[in-house]
């Protein structure tokens, strides 16, 4: 029978014993009153049963095979004997490898000249404005002058004696 | 050599290489599979449903645990770790497979003892084929909810994620389940 559609969602909750006790009371107020949610929960509770008699007969039903702890121990044994062995061909092969990275790179390791580290290089680094800065008229940029003062001092040019003048007659 | 790295070479090599040493280390491995056996089987089986694969996927899974066996001796630890590694693998084996993955029928599954008729065998690949049909992450829930003794705890061991998930994603897979069974 087909349950009334506003309450075939709780009766999936209720038939799974998922409500809260709140809702419990209102889904058992309504069956008391609702002889078609009441034949749809006895068949939703028989399908529960199957489905979960079926779930247990799929995942435990299957049983490893009475020899499996025995395959299991001798490939385990079979996995330690090779990786007892292991180490001497390893060893060796790791070995050669060490000696003939060390014969490859020890001489070009010794070739190269000291390279100054990062520190070292940005502390004689100087910026190019520092020789912008030294162009000609510095002084004056670098001391306005106040009040009153002028930007430049000319000086008067030297004053012309008689001696000059007779000087130059002479010669 | 030191005499004091002679020493740690040779316990070393003790450990590993000395007849005595290697059969307890043999024996409390083989004790540990024998009680966890049954429960590592079936996580791989409740993937891949045919008992073939799991027992290649469970067998694999106990060959990385005898290699890192020295860190795992307590027995609720290593069934625990070996049961991640064998469904991680099983998992892998499906991907795999894809398409190609033969199941086991769902009667041949079940146990002799209980040889189910024809209503039941129709019943339990109704079941199993509307579980392929559920969402990944609430199969392998319901999956692994329904082996023997498994909590919600050590299924969310199993699958690295929060125990209150798996009861939350458990309710919802029974839940769809229940209703594709009543359609």
């Amino acid at each position: 029978m087909t349950a009334c559609r506003n309450w075939s969602d709780r009766l999936l909750d209720y038939a799974l014993g998922a409500l809260e006790a709140s809702s419990v009371r209102d889904v058992e107020a309504h069956l008391n009153t609702c002889p078609a949610c009441t034949a749809a929960l006895v068949d939703l509770r028989a399908r529960r049963d199957q489905m979960d008699t079926a779930l247990l007969q799929l995942a435990q039903g299957a049983e490893p095979a009475p020899d499996f702890r025995a395959r299991v121990l001798a490939a385990a044994e079979s996995a330690a004997a090779r990786g007892a062995r292991r180490p001497a061909w390893v060893g060796a092969v790791a070995a050669g490898a060490v000696v003939l990275l060390a014969a490859v790179l020890l001489p070009w390791l010794g070739e190269q000249p000291p390279t100054p580290t990062g520190v070292a290089t940005l502390s004689e680094w100087r910026s190019p404005t520092a020789s912008l800065l030294r162009a000609p008229g510095r002084e004056l940029l670098e001391a306005p002058p106040r009040l009153g003062e002028l930007y430049f001092v000319i000086e008067s040019p030297p004053a012309v004696t008689g001696e000059d003048k007779g000087g130059n007659n002479e010669s | 050599m030191s005499e004091s790295h002679q020493k740690a070479m040779s316990g070393y090599a003790d450990t590993w290489t000395s007849p005595a040493r290697a059969g307890e280390r043999n024996a409390d491995f083989g004790a540990r599979v024998a009680e966890s056996q049954r429960r590592v089987f079936q996580v791989a089986y409740s993937v891949l449903g045919n008992a073939a694969d799991a027992e290649d996927a469970a067998q694999e899974a106990y060959l990385r645990a005898y290699r890192r066996f020295a860190s795992l001796r307590d027995p609720a630890r290593f069934r625990a770790w070996v049961c991640r590694i064998a469904f991680r693998l099983a998992l892998n084996r499906r991907r795999a497979r894809g398409r190609q993955l033969v199941r086991d029928t769902a009667w041949q599954a079940t146990r002799p003892d209980s040889a189910p008729d024809a209503s039941d065998r129709l019943l339990l690949e109704r079941v199993r084929a509307e579980i392929e049909r559920l969402p990944a992450k609430l199969r392998a829930v319901l999956l692994l909810s329904a082996v023997e003794e498994m909590d919600s705890g050590e299924v969310a061991a199993v699958l690295a994620i929060p125990a209150g998930t798996v009861r939350s994603r458990l309710h919802l897979a029974r839940k769809r389940l229940l209703e594709a069974l009543g359609q």
